[in-house]
Formats: structure tokens, sequence, C-alpha cells
């Protein structure tokens, strides 16, 4: 018996019809959520895979970044003729907040690339190697955190109610992650010199943003803090992690960008998802 | 009850050369309408064209065809790696893909670890790769290599490696790009074993291959591609029969 028929009738997958703005982007997040254990599994390998073959493991990263926020708070705090106790937990907050962003940034640009070989395999959804990618560099954002916590024991940070602000601030800041990711990620499959971009732009903002030093030293010029998205970023999570309040307009900031850059990104999502195996 | 069905589907590739990968040249040209730079044409590929059939359990279908034929973009297709430019595709039915058996293997960590990360990546949760070790320790004899960082394998080695925890899977839908053999004699049989069992599992079998005896072995339909068209479809000694009197044959094309 011959079953293979020429058919024209059928439920349907996979059409050349559009899903609409959103909806095969939101799709795609939703099953790949849905995977989170085998998600969650490649995320953690990941961190791991990095120290396989180190003497010291995760204590590398950990002291690379203890340096070097110790160093810049010796010389900030000489500088503007502050106490170190007051300085080192501004600082080392900042540092470890930027190094996620500058990874994320990063490790964004390379995220699809990075998996060619499972993208031309195994149909899974795409949004499996971006939710991937977000907690292997959340995982590292812990470790380094360990570093706060030592600072935050020695130099007596007062602990408050604004501390409890580090949660809503820590999900915008994943929130705003999520989709800068992606969208790097989309981007730079597409056209190979935004890694380059991206790097050569970013070397200048760690000395433009208030991570080594306060905005209110910026006295007048008080705006070019403002209109700097990467310092509200920085802002509602190392304000409540010292205690203290973060101004409002960061919240607005990093709220409007969540959600603007989300739906953009996932527009662009929706349009390109089934583009990117022809790009990588 | 597994089912594929695929109605009026075509495939366009997009091709980029060099330059379409910059961000710069394509903004240069853009606000220079091509002033500047001689753009070559991004131009796109037709792989497949107008491919409509339906396969239901116990189907076992071989596809055959030159290079180019489309054999892997229908393949492809069907894994939906790839969504249709027109037209449509409808599949009931866990798919599971063996298009390259290294697939995801990482060469700095050991055999046991890879087994655990490449069934990670198959769909397994730990519990069922757990069951499955035993298996895989058997079937690739490599004994102690396991513990040691897959860049000592020898590439049979990693092959063997490969193969044994790609072939664990229960596949509803299996897609195969060439029947896989590679190693010494022993393992060749030991491996078609496996591979066979593997076949016999899947519900619907989809092989795409150059070898009419490894087509006439596992399907029992087949159908014929050229420049991504269909050219026929049917019972596989049918189409054997045709493609081996196909023109091109008597260099008439």
């Amino acid at each position: 018996m011959l079953s293979i028929s020429k058919s024209m009738d059928q439920s349907v997958t996979l059409t050349d019809s559009n899903d609409g703005l959103l909806w095969a982007g939101l799709k795609d997040f939703w099953q790949g959520l849905k995977l989170w254990k085998m998600v969650g599994y490649l995320g953690w390998e990941d961190v791991r895979q990095r120290y396989i073959r180190t003497f010291l493991g995760p204590l590398w990263l950990i002291i690379g970044t203890a340096i070097w926020a110790g160093a810049m708070s010796f010389v900030m705090a000489s500088l503007f003729g502050n106490s170190i106790l007051q300085t080192l937990p501004f600082i080392a907050a900042g540092t470890i907040l930027w190094n996620f962003m500058a990874h994320t940034m990063n490790d964004g640009c390379i995220l699809f690339i990075n998996y060619t070989g499972i993208i031309h395999s195994i149909a899974l959804p795409m949004s499996v190697h971006v939710l991937r990618f977000l907690i292997r560099n959340f995982i590292i954002f812990l470790h380094n955190f360990v570093i706060f916590i030592l600072v935050f024991l020695v130099c007596h940070v007062s602990f408050n109610m604004n501390t409890l602000l580090v949660i809503p601030g820590l999900f915008l800041l994943l929130l705003n992650a999520l989709w800068v990711g992606t969208l790097f990620g989309i981007m730079n499959t597409r056209y190979r010199d935004v890694q380059q971009i991206i790097t050569t732009s970013m070397s200048v903002l760690p000395f433009i943003t208030p991570i080594f030093w306060e905005r209110s030293f910026l006295k007048k010029h008080v705006w070019i803090a403002n209109i700097n998205p990467f310092y509200h970023a920085i802002e509602i999570v190392r304000a409540p992690l010292l205690g203290q309040a973060a101004p409002m307009l960061s919240w607005e900031v990093m709220l409007v960008t969540g959600i603007l850059g989300s739906l953009f990104t996932l527009v662009l999502y929706s349009k390109f998802r089934y583009r990117i195996i022809f790009w990588v | 009850m597994a089912k594929i069905v695929l109605n009026n589907v075509e495939i366009n590739y997009p091709i980029y050369d060099d330059q379409h990968y910059s961000l710069r040249r394509t903004l240069v040209n853009l606000t220079t309408r091509g002033k500047l730079y001689r753009d070559t044409l991004s131009t796109s590929y037709r792989a497949l064209d107008n491919i409509s059939f339906t396969l239901q359990q116990g189907d076992r279908l071989g596809l055959i065809g030159n290079n180019g034929a489309g054999k892997t973009t229908l393949l492809k297709t069907m894994a939906q790696l790839y969504k249709p430019t027109r037209g449509s595709i409808t599949i009931e039915g866990k798919v599971s893909t063996l298009f390259d058996v290294c697939m995801g293997i990482d060469i700095d960590r050991s055999g046991y670890h890879n087994i655990f990360y490449m069934g990670a990546l198959l769909g397994l949760t730990r519990a069922q790769i757990k069951t499955l070790v035993k298996d895989i320790e058997d079937f690739c004899e490599i004994g102690s290599f396991l513990n040691m960082p897959v860049r000592t394998y020898s590439a049979g080695m990693r092959i063997r490696l490969g193969f044994a925890i790609c072939t664990c899977i229960d596949p509803t839908i299996l897609l195969l790009d060439e029947a896989i053999g590679v190693g010494d004699k022993h393992f060749i049989a030991k491996a078609s074993a496996r591979a066979k069992a593997l076949y016999d599992r899947a519900e619907i079998l989809v092989l795409a291959s150059h070898s009419i005896d490894v087509l006439k072995e596992f399907c029992n339909k087949a159908l014929w591609l050229h420049k991504g068209k269909m050219v026929m479809l049917g019972d596989v000694d049918d189409v054997l029969k045709a493609y081996a009197t196909r023109p091109e044959l008597a260099e008439t094309t």
C-alpha cells in the first residue's frame, strides 16, 4: 500500500504567512521558557566550562574584579579626598554591575554565532540560546556579587527599606539585558561589524558613566549622567545596595527602555527569527 | 499518530557574500545610493519549489537526487529549521534529526560529561540520560577513555561516542542525512545493527542518501528531487529504477 499522496488540505504548523508583529517572537520565547530545565543546565554548564581547566576556578573572576575595585577605590578616594570606606562599596557595586552590562553587550553579539552547529542541526526555539546566554551571565554576576557581600560587611553599609528595591532593580536590569542581548545578537549575526562598533564605543563608557565617581561630582553638568542610560541601569541596583533611594528618573528611564526596547526587539525577532539560520 | 504534510512548499535561500555582512558597506550604499561601491545584487536561490506530499505512520521515505537537488534543504524544512517562503508544512509527532553525530560535542570535557551535555541538547532529562550511560559505555567500547577529555580521542573514537549518544533517542519522526558508518569493520557491523534498531523505532523515517543499496534496505518509498523540484514520488523500487535511467546519465542534458 502506498500511503504517500499529494495532499492539499491540512492544519498548519509553519507557513509563509506572517504571524503578526509580535506573536511569533512571543511564542518562541514562551517555548524557550518551557524548556527552563534544559536552558538552566546549559547556562550553568557554560560557567563550569570556563573554569574547568583553571586552578582557582571561579575565584579567578572574583579576584580580578576585587583587585580592580580595590585599586580604583584607593585612587578615587585619594583624588577626591573621601574616605575609602565610603568609596569602596560604591565602586565595588558599580564595577560588578558594569561588568555584567559589558558582558551582556559583548557576548550578546556572538550569542547565535556561537551555536551555529546546534542551530543547523536541532529544531530548538531560538530563544533557548538567548536565555542560556542570559543565565550564564547572571551566574557570573552572582559570583562577583560575593565581593560586594564582603565589602558590605567590612564597610558597614546601612541596610534598610531601600535595600529591598534591589529586587525590582535587578528585574529591570535583566529585562533590559534580555532585549539588548537579543538585539545585538540579531544585528551582529547579520552584520558582522556590529561587534567591533560596540567594543569601540564601549571603551569610553566606564569613564563617562558615574561608576568610579559620583554623579554629584558633575556639579552643573549633571545632564551628562542623566542622558546616559548606563548610569540609570547601574543606579537602580547600586543605590538600593548602598541603602539609598535611586532617583525617580532612573526608574522611569529603565522602565521605559525596558518596555520600548523589548517591543522593538520582539518585532525584529518575530520578523527575522527564521532568517538567523541563513546568517550564522 | 505521526504525520507530515507538505503543501506547495517553497524555500528561498538568501545568499550573502562578504560585503553583505558589513554594516558599514550597507549604510554607505544606502546613503550614496550605490555610487561609492559597485554592489553585487543580493540574490536568493530557490532550493525547493512546489513540494507537496504526505507521510504517515510506517512510511520510510528515501530522498534521492544529484548534489544540490534539495535533499538536505527538504530534511531541514521537515526538521522545522526552515520556514517555507511559500506554502505550508504540518508535522504531528516529535521530530529527531541525525545530521551530524558529533554536533555540540565539547572537546575540553570528558566523554562522560559529553553524554550528559549532548543528551540535554537532544531533549533528554538527566534521569533519562543516567539510565542510558551503561548502554553507551557498552556500545562505544572506548573504556577508560570516557573519563578523558574528548580532545584526546581519535576521530574514530569521537564518532563512536557521538553515534552512541545520538542513537539513544526514541524518535517518532526520524530525519537522516546520509546513513552513518565510520570506523573499523567490527564497529560498522555494530553500528548498522544499532542504526537499524533506531530506524525501526521511528514511526516515520526520512533518509537522504546517494547509495541505492542503503535506500533499498531501509526505505519503502522514494522521492526523486532535481533542482528543488519533485521529479518522481512512489514505491522505492519504481523510483530507483527510473532514477537509474535518468537522462543526465546518458549525457543528454
